[in-house]
């Protein structure tokens, strides 16, 4: 193991509510362990700061296991970071090099409204799932698991969409800030199962009428409108079998992979 | 005030079922009028609230988080147990009861883990018909895998993500009913008391952590569903941010603390690597199937590994445990490990992990038969500490985990406050002193779907609590101590960090009241926890404001509670005078070292109630009778 | 009518009407592309004239002419659009720039779509001058051929017509994939060899075009 240390340079953006302007804040981060994650490493940075009683940088995290989804900003251009299949709560500072200047920044989207610093408010993906991210079973009699089979490729296919994390990278990335990867996800979980198939399927007549369905055929429906995101949202319509082929889509993509990544990662045996 | 667990009394297996049929209902209608706070959104909260939403109450939905879909259950890993039978091994409710109570080390109530298992089933139904998706045989049935300390095939799984699709399949039943009007989600609030008017749980008073405005919040009940207190010793696998703050201010406000001493400690997590370190990851259990744990003979010894000739390599697990030898159980393993590190032969540059080696197991096996065994965790395992596995061995070191004490509910998971419901982790329930594998998913949606929305109606009809105004005196009266704590906070201007303090508080607790525990030691603990009390109300540092978005005032607040609540669990495990599952006092071994339970004397729950900060909590016992499964010994040698 | 109404309302739809009229353009881009080849034919042109002639003799042609019009602008209209919406979501820019994505080309092709687009319009409004408008000069010299021959032959036209090209090319080769996937067309087998067969028709345009200028500077 290295117990090596890196100097750096972090431009961090600094933003005292939804309201203030903001502006990138230079900091000299020297004798960096880099064992240490990248949470951890601004954890130092603020340690230090609160010692000279200066506000810490405000960042989101909870689980620095790479699963609850809390964390994120991008890294020089980058959500979570140069690493693919990391969110920045797993990213260790090894990946960088002494000497290097890191921009970081919060996601950038109208839907997403800067809080603090590098935390954003990502309430607007809640909506998109109260819009239809759900099948409308209810508790209490449900038939025995194993009535309906579910193929072992298929339940995996839609284990790969439903691993979704929720931190919002995809949103950051897309080009157009755009929440149709995050969307087409939940589309695609629900209707690769028999259990969502009731429900939505893939569309037929995806811009039909809207009354009184629930489900995911709303939301294939209505996301965009209630999510205050980009009408875009609509978008996976078409390719909802495939939320990650569409993420290679355009420039900036192939961020959001992490979701699978982390699977890669966690595939566990036990506890 | 005496305990009572209202337990159904009778054969074990009809006693919920003749207990929900004597329970008392709503009419529809009705059931519109009555408010039920539900703080908390992981599996147990998030269930409750659904599931109550359903009914036709009206639910507000509390969590710190911005969605509640983060909640902590989302990182649980290996898989959720039930009763299924669905290899035909011979599984069934009652084996599941009987491996739950054992595996408890005979602390838990017969009657709460009898429903348990025989809900359980049922939470496997409800989850597959959500769209949970489990793993599948080639076929499309359900596959299951084995678990730690069991003899069957019982726990379903869906890759190494159980928690996380477990709780998005509830967190979908939740929004459904926030799309249909009868959930109101209040994300971003940290709730900081418990609003009592005469007697009963009425309300809560919140912070909200966009704008730092106190809330008071009213309803008919309160259900809190806030998770365990493992991070009362800084470092743990749980998320940063769980804590113990909702349930200790419940406490005092009343609510009884029950068995606070009992807590879990996971043998298999990767070490810390420094002082900086934030957080610890659990490894799987199962690695220890392969791995072979050892540390150098010598102590101090700073050679790599792989040049310690196998002579002076002590693998102090078999040596001790001919039998069980790298399998022994959780507990045992971990506090050997420290015993090791406690002479000074601990490895790494802490001097506080040891090896995990799978050189032996990849020269029998083949690399890639352990790689198609546990290439996911190696890789995970690589990507956090740098080091390549199959070339050199990893080191590993036990970490606090979960927590099976918890706010002391009857029967009905109803606290000894009327009104006030305890789910999940939060409680003290199910689990005894030691809980199994897979089985804390499996509490917290049974707690959820299934025990709270019969019990919570139950309650609303019997006791008919009124409403009451979120401007009434009580209510303001809460918010105005709790204003007055974050003012004080701010008054110090100490020099300290938050953070500072909780990372002092963590090392104290796990080195004097963690895997191994002493009546000296514990004593100590006290009197060093009430001093560093003392000193965190002297020179704690909070920069920023109250009224905005501020981490360090919410850190602040947490620490503060984990400072009061460390002493009582010192407490507990002073006045618990035995060992048991995750409870080791040194005191209580036999003369080969292992736990040794004093059934005459000790069995019972120990509840306790808060007298003031600095006065001495009172102790409640609750006698446990075993009717069904009688208290035997373990013994892994 | 009201589906339609919705889809051509939502951005979605818009973008399926951008890659329509971007893919029908393309099409005539590669026909017209194979039109005027012709005019390095041995025969000095005369094959060339003669088919302008045959286009020029046809009583639907200002039908056509106002379609590939009318295709630009919505195609141009719509881009505009929908790129400012877009902005608009992100709201502030980002300071820095960075993608985990290892086709660099790719990127910037699909990063300066607007960019590109527009410098074609410039080239179109010049090209549009010399050739559709200018019917007098080309009339003056006697005949299509010739005066493509002779007006690119000067320098700096060829060298606008050389990078003009070029830019088209740049900007169909992220162009032509990328209208599959507005369709909603995403296949694991398919994708990567449309978007193969797309950048490598767009390098065919930009070579076949460019040629000519070069013909006229060099050769003829
Ligand atoms: C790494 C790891 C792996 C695990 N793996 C397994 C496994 O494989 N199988 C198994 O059975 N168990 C496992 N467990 C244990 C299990 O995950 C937990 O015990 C269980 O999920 C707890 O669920 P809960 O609903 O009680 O609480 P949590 O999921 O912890 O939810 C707590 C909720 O309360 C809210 N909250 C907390 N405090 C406040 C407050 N003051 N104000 C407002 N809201 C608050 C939070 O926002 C959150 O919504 C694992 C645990 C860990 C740490
Ligand atoms: C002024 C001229 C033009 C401008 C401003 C322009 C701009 C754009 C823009 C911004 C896009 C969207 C790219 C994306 O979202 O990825 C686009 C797409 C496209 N353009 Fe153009 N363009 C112009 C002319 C042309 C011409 C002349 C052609 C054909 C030769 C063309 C063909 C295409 C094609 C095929 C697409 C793909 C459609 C899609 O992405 O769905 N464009 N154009
Ligand atoms: C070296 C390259 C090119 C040459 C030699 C060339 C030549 C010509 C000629 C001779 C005409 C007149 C046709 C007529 O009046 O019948 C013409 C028209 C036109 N060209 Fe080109 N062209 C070239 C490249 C392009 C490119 C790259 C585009 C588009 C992206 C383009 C678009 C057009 C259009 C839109 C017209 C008008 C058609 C009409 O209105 O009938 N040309 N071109
Ligand atoms: S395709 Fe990808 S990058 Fe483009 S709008 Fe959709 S999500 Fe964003
Ligand atoms: S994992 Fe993150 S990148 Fe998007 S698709 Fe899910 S929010
Ligand atoms: S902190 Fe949970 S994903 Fe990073």
């Amino acid at each position: 193991m290295g117990d090596k240390k890196l100097d750096l340079t972090l431009e961090v953006w600094r933003q005292n509510g939804p309201a203030d302007a903001g502006k990138l804040e230079r900091h000299k981060m020297d004798g960096v362990p880099e064992e240490a994650s990248f949470l951890e490493m601004l954890d130092i940075l603020n340690e230090r700061l609160v010692g000279e009683g200066k506000e810490p940088v405000t960042f989101e995290h909870d689980c620095r296991e790479g699963i609850c989804g809390s964390c994120g900003f991008m890294i020089n251009g980058q959500a979570h970071g140069p690493k693919k299949g990391t969110t920045v709560c797993q990213l260790h500072m090894r990946t960088f090099k002494s000497g290097q200047t890191l921009v970081l920044e919060p996601w950038r989207a109208k839907a997403f409204p800067v809080v603090k610093d590098l935390m954003v408010d990502r309430r607007a993906f809640d909506r998109i799932q109260a819009a239809g991210g759900y099948n409308s079973v209810n508790v209490g009699n449900a038939p025995d698991a194993n009535a309906m089979p579910v193929g072992r490729e298929q339940a995996l296919a839609a284990f790969d969409a439903a691993t979704c994390i929720g931190c919002g990278a995809c949103v950051a990335a897309c080009k157009n800030a755009s929440a149709s990867l995050f969307t087409s996800a939940k589309i695609a979980h629900y209707a690769l199962l028999p259990q969502g198939a009731p429900e939505p399927g893939p569309p037929s007549r995806p811009h039909g009428r809207a009354d009184g369905r629930r489900g995911v055929r709303r939301l294939l429906e209505h996301a965009g409108v209630r999510s205050g995101l980009p009408e875009r949202d609509l978008d996976e319509v078409d390719s909802a079998d495939e939320p990650r082929l569409h993420a290679r889509r355009d420039g900036e993509r192939a961020d959001g992979e992490h979701g699978r990544g982390r699977r890669l990662t966690r595939r566990r045996l036990g506890v | 005030m005496t305990l009572d667990s209202r337990c159904p009394t009778g054969p074990i297996e009809t006693r919920w079922t003749r207990h929900k049929g004597a329970m008392k209902l709503i009419g529809p209608i009705n059931r519109k009028k009555f408010d039920v706070i539900v703080i908390g959104t992981g599996l147990a909260g998030a269930s409750a609230a659904a599931t109550l939403a359903e009914q036709g109450y009206n639910v507000k939905a509390f969590c710190f988080h911005d969605s509640p879909r983060r909640a902590h259950s989302v990182a649980a890993q290996g898989g959720i147990n039930a009763a299924k039978n669905y290899q035909n091994d011979g599984d069934s409710t009652y084996r599941l009861f009987y491996d739950t109570v054992k595996g408890g080390d005979f602390r838990a109530r017969e009657s709460n883990v009898y429903r348990l298992a025989e809900v359980s089933a049922n939470i496997i139904d409800q989850s597959v018909a959500q769209g949970v998706p489990f793993a599948r045989e080639y076929g499309g049935t359900l596959a299951n895998r084995t678990f730690g300390g069991v003899l069957v095939s019982r726990t379903f799984y869906a890759r190494g993500q159980t928690g996380q699709q477990l709780l998005l399949g509830a967190y979908a039943g939740l929004m459904r009913q926030v799309d249909l009007g009868k959930v109101t989600l209040f994300p971003y609030r940290d709730m900081l008391d418990l609003i009592i008017e005469n007697g009963q749980a009425r309300g809560i008073v919140c912070r909200d952590l966009l704008t730092g405005k106190l809330e008071a919040h009213t309803g008919h009940a309160v259900l809190m569903c806030t998770g365990g207190y493992s991070n009362v010793f800084y470092l743990s696998t749980n998320a940063m941010k769980s804590n113990v703050t909702a349930t200790w201010r419940a406490h005092k406000r009343g609510a009884y603390f029950a068995n606070p001493c009992y807590t879990q400690i996971h043998p298999t997590c990767i070490p810390e690597h420094g002082d900086w370190q934030s957080k610890l990851t659990l490894m799987s259990e199962s690695l220890r199937n392969s791995g072979r744990v050892w540390v150098p003979k010598k102590a101090g010894d700073k050679r790599p590994a792989n040049q310690i000739p196998d002579d002076e390599r002590d693998y102090y697990l078999e040596r001790k445990y001919p039998t069980f030898g790298n399998m022994v159980p959780r507990d045992v393993a971990s506090r050997n490990a420290k015993y090791v590190c406690d002479e000074g032969r601990g490895v790494g540059a802490t001097g506080r992990a040891v090896y995990l080696d799978f050189r032996d197991a990849i020269a029998t096996d083949g690399r890639a038969s352990i790689e198609g065994r546990y290439g996911n965790l190696f890789d995970m395992y690589a990507n956090i500490t740098g080091e390549n596995p199959y070339e050199v061995p990893m080191k590993i070191y036990p970490a606090p985990h979960y927590t099976m004490g918890g706010l002391w509910v009857d029967y009905n998971l109803m606290s000894n406050l009327p009104g006030l419901f305890v789910l999940g982790e939060a409680n003290f329930s199910d689990h005894g002193s030691n809980r199994l594998g897979a089985s804390a998913l499996m509490q917290g949606l049974a707690d959820g779907y299934f025990v709270a929305p019969y019990t919570v109606p139950d309650y609303l009809a019997t006791a008919k609590p009124a409403k009451l105004s979120p401007d009434a005196d009580v209510c303001k009266q809460a918010v105005a101590q709790v204003q007055a704590r974050i003012e004080q906070m701010f008054a110090i201007g100490g020099k300290r960090s938050p953070d500072s303090f909780h990372r002092e508080l963590g090392l104290l607790m796990l080195d004097k009241v963690g895997m191994s525990r002493t009546e000296a030691g514990l004593k100590e603990t006290i009197a060093t926890v009430q001093a560093m009390r003392a000193e965190f109300w002297k020179d704690l540092r909070v920069v920023g404001k109250p009224g905005e978005a501020n981490a360090e005032l919410e850190k602040a607040l947490r620490v503060a509670d984990f400072m009061e609540f460390a002493e009582l669990l010192a407490r507990d495990a002073l006045t618990r005078n035995e060992s048991c599952g995750g409870h080791f006092r040194e005191e209580y071994q036999s003369a080969d070292g292992e736990a040794q339970r004093e059934d005459e004397t000790q069995q019972h729950a120990s509840a306790w109630e808060f007298t003031g900060v600095d006065s001495e909590p009172v102790l409640h016992k609750e006698p446990l009778v075993f009717e069904y499964v009688m208290p035997s010994t373990r013994s892994y040698k | 009518m009201g589906w339609l109404r919705k889809i051509l309302g939502s951005t979605v739809g818009q973008k399926v009407v951008v890659a329509l009229t971007g893919l029908a353009l393309a099409l005539f881009v590669v026909f017209h592309m194979l039109e005027n080849l012709m005019v390095m034919a041995p025969d000095g042109g005369a094959a060339l004239n003669k088919w302008a002639a045959f286009l020029h003799s046809l009583p639907i042609l200002p039908l056509i002419e106002i379609g590939l019009f009318s295709m630009l602008i919505i195609h141009i209209g719509l881009t505009i659009k929908l790129t400012r919406e877009n902005q608009a979501s992100r709201g502030s820019r980002y300071a820095s720039t960075g993608t985990k994505r290892t086709d660099k080309v790719g990127v910037l092709a699909s990063r300066t779509m607007p960019i590109s687009g527009v410098i074609v319009l410039l080239f179109l409004a010049l090209h549009i001058w010399d050739f559709r408008l200018d019917r007098e000069g080309t009339e003056a010299v006697g005949g299509i051929a010739t005066a493509v021959g002779d007006k690119l032959a000067v320098w700096w036209r060829a060298g606008i017509y050389i990078v003009g090209v070029s830019v088209i090319a740049w900007h169909l080769s992220h162009g032509i994939q990328s209208a599959f996937r507005s369709f909603g067309l995403n296949h694991s087998k398919w994708t990567p060899i449309i978007v193969k067969g797309g950048t490598a028709l767009a390098v065919v345009i930009g070579i076949g075009f460019a040629a000519i200028p070069l013909w006229a500077l060099f050769i003829r």
